[in-house]
C-alpha cells in the first residue's frame, strides 16, 4: 500500500486572537510548552503531541477537528 | 615591580567608591522593581569597578615601567556585554515582540556544532601526517579549547536572551524531538564508523590509526548529531 503524503493544518494563532489576543507565551504556560514551540507550531513547523492538542482544545474550548486539519496529499 | 603613585591609589579607590555607589543604587532599583536589567548594569558595574585594581595589581608586579592595561580587559569585555544584555533585557520588556524568536536550546545546540567544526576541522588539519606522541598534544589542546569556547559562548547566550525567565525551563516536546531525530542519525555514522574500524583492525593497521578513526567517527558522529537537531528546528519536527 503507497502511503500517501498528508500535512496537518491548524488555526491556533486564528483561534489566539479570537480569544482575547491571548499571547504566544500565555498560551505556551498554559500547555506547558516553551514560546518557541507555540510559534513553531503557528508556523507549520511542529505538529503537537496528542496530549498537547488535547491541552489547547482545553484551553479555546473547542473540539480537536475545529483546531487540527488534515489535509490529504498527492 | 613597579611602584604606585599615590595619586593612583586614590584614583582607583575614588572609582571604585562611584562604582559601588551604582551597584547599591541598581540594587535599590532591582529590589523596587524585580527588572531583571538593574541585576545585569550592576554586575557591569561591578566588572567596571575591579578592572583598574587588577590593572594596577598587574602593573606593580611587572618588570616593565610602561603603564599596562591588560590586566582589566577581561572585566572591561564581560563589562559591556553585561551592559548591551542589560539593555536587551529593557528593550524587550518595553516591546515584548523583540522576544527572541529562537529557544535558549536550539542556540545553545548551533553553537556547540559550530564549535565542534572548527575545533575538530582544526585538530585533523593539523594533526593529520603527525606521529602519535606529537598528536597528544594538539588532542588536549583541541579539547580545552572546545570547553573554554563552550563555557564562555553559553554564559554570552544566556545573558543575551530575552526574557532570561526562560532559561530555566526544562526541553519540552519540541526539544526532545529535535533531539532524538538528531540521534538517530548520529546512531547510523557511528555504526558505519564500527565497521569501518573492524576492516582497519583486519588490515592491521597501527593501533593509534584505529583510534584516532573511532575518534573521527564520534565527533562526526556529534556533528551529525546537532546538525539533525538544527535542521528539525529550522525546517520542522512533524
Amino acid at each position: 500500500m503507497a502511503r500517501s503524503k498528508s500535512r496537518v493544518e491548524n488555526r491556533v494563532r486564528e483561534l489566539r486572537f479570537s480569544h482575547g489576543a491571548m499571547t504566544q507565551e500565555q498560551l505556551a504556560n498554559a500547555i506547558g510548552v516553551s514560546r518557541q514551540t507555540v510559534i513553531a507550531m503557528e508556523q507549520g513547523r511542529f505538529c503537537p503531541s496528542l496530549e498537547s492538542a488535547l491541552k489547547i482544545g482545553r484551553v479555546f474550548n473547542v473540539p480537536l477537528e475545529e483546531i487540527f486539519q488534515l489535509i490529504e496529499g498527492q | 615591580m613597579n611602584s604606585i603613585s599615590i595619586v593612583a591609589y586614590v584614583g582607583v579607590a575614588s572609582w571604585v567608591l562611584a562604582c559601588l555607589a551604582g551597584v547599591v543604587r541598581l540594587i535599590w532599583m532591582w529590589l523596587k522593581t524585580r527588572q531583571m536589567e538593574y541585576v545585569l548594569w550592576g554586575g557591569a558595574l561591578l566588572m567596571l569597578a575591579m578592572a583598574p585594581c587588577i590593572s594596577l595589581v598587574v602593573y606593580a608586579n611587572s618588570t616593565s615601567d610602561s603603564p599596562t592595561w591588560m590586566g582589566g580587559v577581561v572585566q572591561i569585555v564581560a563589562a559591556v556585554l553585561l551592559m548591551l544584555a542589560g539593555l536587551r533585557q529593557r528593550s524587550v520588556r518595553k516591546s515584548p515582540e523583540k522576544m527572541s524568536q529562537s529557544s535558549f536550546r536550539e542556540k545553545s545546540d548551533l553553537l556547540v556544532l559550530l564549535s565542534l567544526c572548527c575545533v575538530f576541522l582544526g585538530y585533523y588539519a593539523l594533526s593529520w601526517n603527525l606521529s602519535a606522541p606529537a598528536m597528544v598534544p594538539i588532542l588536549v589542546g583541541a579539547v580545552v579549547v572546545l570547553v573554554v569556547i563552550n563555557i564562555v559562548g553559553h554564559i554570552a547566550l544566556a545573558v543575551m536572551h530575552a526574557p532570561m525567565d526562560e532559561l530555566n525551563d526544562g526541553p519540552d516536546e519540541r526539544d526532545l524531538g529535535a533531539r532524538r531525530r538528531g540521534l538517530r542519525h548520529a546512531y547510523y555514522v557511528l555504526a558505519v564508523g564500527i565497521w569501518i574500524i573492524l576492516g582497519l583492525a583486519v588490515f592491521q593497521v597501527s593501533q593509534w590509526s584505529i583510534a584516532n578513526v573511532a575518534f573521527g567517527f564520534m565527533v562526526i558522529g556529534e556533528i551529525v548529531n546537532y546538525a539533525g537537531r538544527m535542521y528539525h528546528y529550522r525546517y520542522g519536527v512533524t
